[in-house]
């Protein structure tokens, strides 16, 4: 395993088994919401993940802070196993990885004072900051999320959504974690807002060494703040590299849609258009999940899955044309 | 989306004449739709709040306009106060909305319930919650026919299974029959514009209708909205918190701020010269590849609370260019043929940008 990095992912597969029937319950059949991923996070940057809604990017966001299980294969966080931990070990190995939800208005419990929400991990994890120095601690996690610490008191509806963006990101940086996952963390922010808490996150990162995994569906924002990035179709990975080539020089058909569907467009020439949405994950066409929708769709597309290999662009792509 | 319980009209097929012409004030070369002088207020604590102040625009036939703003900043209420739907506390304090030179204001409820729908409809922007989940999609679309045409089930049956077609969605007679969890967000907001395109409205008002889909889905609603506007000739207003989106689609695009249009321009200008400290802002704000590595030009705080407006420019407390002038509110004014700007410094914003 390569040294620097800090997050690992290994052929990372989460099956979720679909039922049919209350009493008898038997299983029609699974949908593969991850299916094969390998990513690595090394110290300090920014992995950007995009991919649109069913990709599977949350769900692989919840198996990389051990919120859900995967069905097969490995994560490993500071090299140790992160997948196989349970109880204590697990609880002591989280505060290594945390993660910044989208939702700033859900992710906060509305009886709780903004001060209580960010000690609240320190409670939990009670070896880092002795009790006596945790009400400093949270006021100078305030300062650093930009918050006034004098507002400690107040409760989460007394924010605007930008603020409360803030209270979650100072939250996760609570224990002090490695690694900072951010599902979607600036979607639900107004644009002159969220480019605040771009720019946060960002000094924050340089300051701290944070490595990140910014997951979005918003391709201008992911370029913006990515050293690499991963797109993700169906639950895989089908294009991966530094986010300059990928951006510059798109090489998955899907891809290349992706970037000339979105807002930048016009600049980067010709409009591609996709017919169709993305399939159901719950029964994904056959050989490459993309052909569907490809243009470039032939025989073998059907028959074999195109594996993710290194390309002379210096990046890898999933596709048996590119 | 639309409930409808007044008697029909009895011509069948679609309302080309959209029902305006019966009413005093018509003139068919007046614009498709024109908002002036329009306020909404809310009640409030002490006073009431006003969320929309002095809004005018005005969209032809077969053009296209868009609303941006962020939240809070008056953009769907004013559609709503157009729409008539608005919530019930809110009053409509000022203005008046024209369709074809027809005072909607002058209208009693039932003719206006005629109306909507004809003359002028919506497209919601949750189009999971605007959709009744118990009955079938087509049965839905249906209901319009049925309503407003009278006309009995089978042949509402058959006009709602050309709409769906209409908006290119594959096998309309076996979709129209499936309820609208089978359908996906792009399929259920292309059922959205087929309700709403049923009696060939004069005018379409799209409330967001991209933000919840994904980008590829987003760019084929768009073409599809494009391509119902010149078929139809319809007058389509856009609603909107994202820059990107419209740029492809719309003729001219309204900046609305703090309850009021701050800027309003070609669209092709405005990207290329935006005249207003926020519409710059806003643009520059917009992260991409020429901000890769550099800090993003952002502008401090957070839209201002409608009931909390600053006195004079509601943008002066996060204007980069504000002074004492600014303590008096600018008025909307043209500044060149075509471009409005509210702004005591206009000039100098342009000035010291390069």
């Amino acid at each position: 395993m390569n040294a620097d990095a800090v997050l690992q992912a290994r052929e990372l597969v989460r099956h979720i088994p679909v039922t049919r029937g209350v009493l008898f319950k038997r299983t029609i059949g699974t949908i593969k919401v991850v299916d094969g991923v390998d990513l690595q996070v090394r110290r300090g940057e920014t992995l950007g993940l995009v991919g649109e809604s069913g990709c599977g990017k949350s769900t692989l966001a919840n198996l990389l802070v051990a919120l859900d299980k995967p069905t097969s294969g490995r994560i490993t966080l500071l090299g140790e196993r992160l997948d196989t931990q349970r109880g204590r070990r697990l609880s002591r190995a989280r505060k290594h990885i945390q993660l910044v939800f989208q939702d700033p208005y859900s992710s906060l419990d509305p009886r709780m004072t903004v001060g209580e929400i960010i000690r609240e991990p320190l409670v939990v994890h009670p070896e880092l900051v002795p009790k006596a120095d945790r009400p400093a601690r949270v006021r100078e996690l305030m300062r650093l999320v930009g918050l006034n610490p004098e507002h400690a008191d107040r409760r989460p509806h007394q924010f605007s959504g930008g603020q409360r963006q803030r209270i979650g990101i100072a939250r996760a940086l609570a224990v002090q974690p490695d690694v900072l996952v951010c599902d979607e963390s600036v979607s639900a922010l107004d644009v002159s807002v969220q480019g605040q808490i771009l720019n946060l996150l960002e000094d924050l990162q340089e300051q701290l060494g944070i490595a990140c995994v910014f997951i979005s569906h918003d391709l201008a924002v992911v370029e913006h703040v990515a050293d690499r990035i991963a797109v993700m179709y169906l639950g895989k990975i089908v294009e991966h590299g530094a986010a300059q080539e990928v951006y510059d020089h798109p090489r998955h058909p899907y891809t290349q849609a992706l970037l000339s569907a979105g807002p930048n467009a016009s600049a980067r020439g010709a409009r591609i258009k996709l017919t169709g949405e993305v399939p159901s994950p719950l029964d994904p066409p056959s050989g490459c999940r993309f052909r569907t929708r490809c243009w470039k769709a032939a025989e073998v597309c059907a028959r074999d899955t195109p594996p993710l290999r290194a390309t002379d662009g210096g990046h890898e792509v999933a596709c048996h044309f590119a | 989306m639309i409930r409808i319980a007044t008697t029909a009209a009895d011509t069948p097929g679609p309302a080309t004449s959209h029902l305006l012409d019966e009413h005093p004030g018509y003139d068919q070369s007046a614009p498709a739709l024109e908002v002036a002088g329009l306020s909404v207020a809310f009640p409030g604590d002490r006073s009431p709040i006003t969320v929309v102040d002095d809004v005018g625009y005005r969209v032809g036939a077969g053009e296209s306009l868009a609303v941006i703003g962020e939240s809070g900043s008056g953009k769907s209420i004013t559609v709503r106060a157009v729409m008539g739907i608005l919530p019930r506390q809110a009053r409509v304090t000022a203005g008046t909305v024209r369709l074809s030179g027809v005072d909607l204001g002058a209208l009693d409820d039932a003719t206006l319930r005629r109306l909507r729908g004809s003359a002028i409809a919506m497209v919601f922007q949750d189009s999971l919650s605007a959709l009744n989940p118990v009955l079938p999609v087509g049965y839905q679309v249906a209901e319009v026919f049925r309503v407003h045409l009278g006309m009995s089930r089978k042949e509402s049956n058959r006009r709602a299974i050309e709409m769906l077609d209409r908006v290119r969605i594959p096998s309309p007679a076996h979709r129209a029959r499936q309820y609208p969890h089978e359908f996906s967000g792009g399929m259920r907001q292309r059922v959205m514009i087929a309700m709403a395109l049923s009696l060939d409205p004069a005018v379409l008002i799209a409330d967001e209708p991209t933000t919840a889909l994904d980008v590829t889905v987003q760019a084929q609603i768009m073409e599809l909205l494009a391509e119902l506007r010149s078929e139809r000739n319809m007058a389509l207003v856009l609603i909107s918190h994202d820059l990107g989106v419209v740029a492809d689609t719309a003729d001219e695009i309204a900046v609305m701020y703090g309850g009021r249009i701050v800027e309003r321009a070609p669209a092709s200008e405005l990207y290329r010269e935006p005249r207003h400290p926020y519409t710059r802002a806003l643009l520059a704000s917009i992260p991409g590849k020429h901000t890769r590595g550099r800090r993003l030009r952002v502008l401090p705080g957070s839209p201002p609370d409608p009931s909390r407006l600053p006195p004079g420019c509601s943008f002066g407390p996060r204007c980069p260019h504000s002074d004492e002038v600014c303590l008096t509110r600018p008025a909307l004014q043209p500044i060149r043929p075509g471009r409005l700007t509210a702004c005591h410094h206009s000039e100098e914003v342009v000035e010291n940008e390069c």
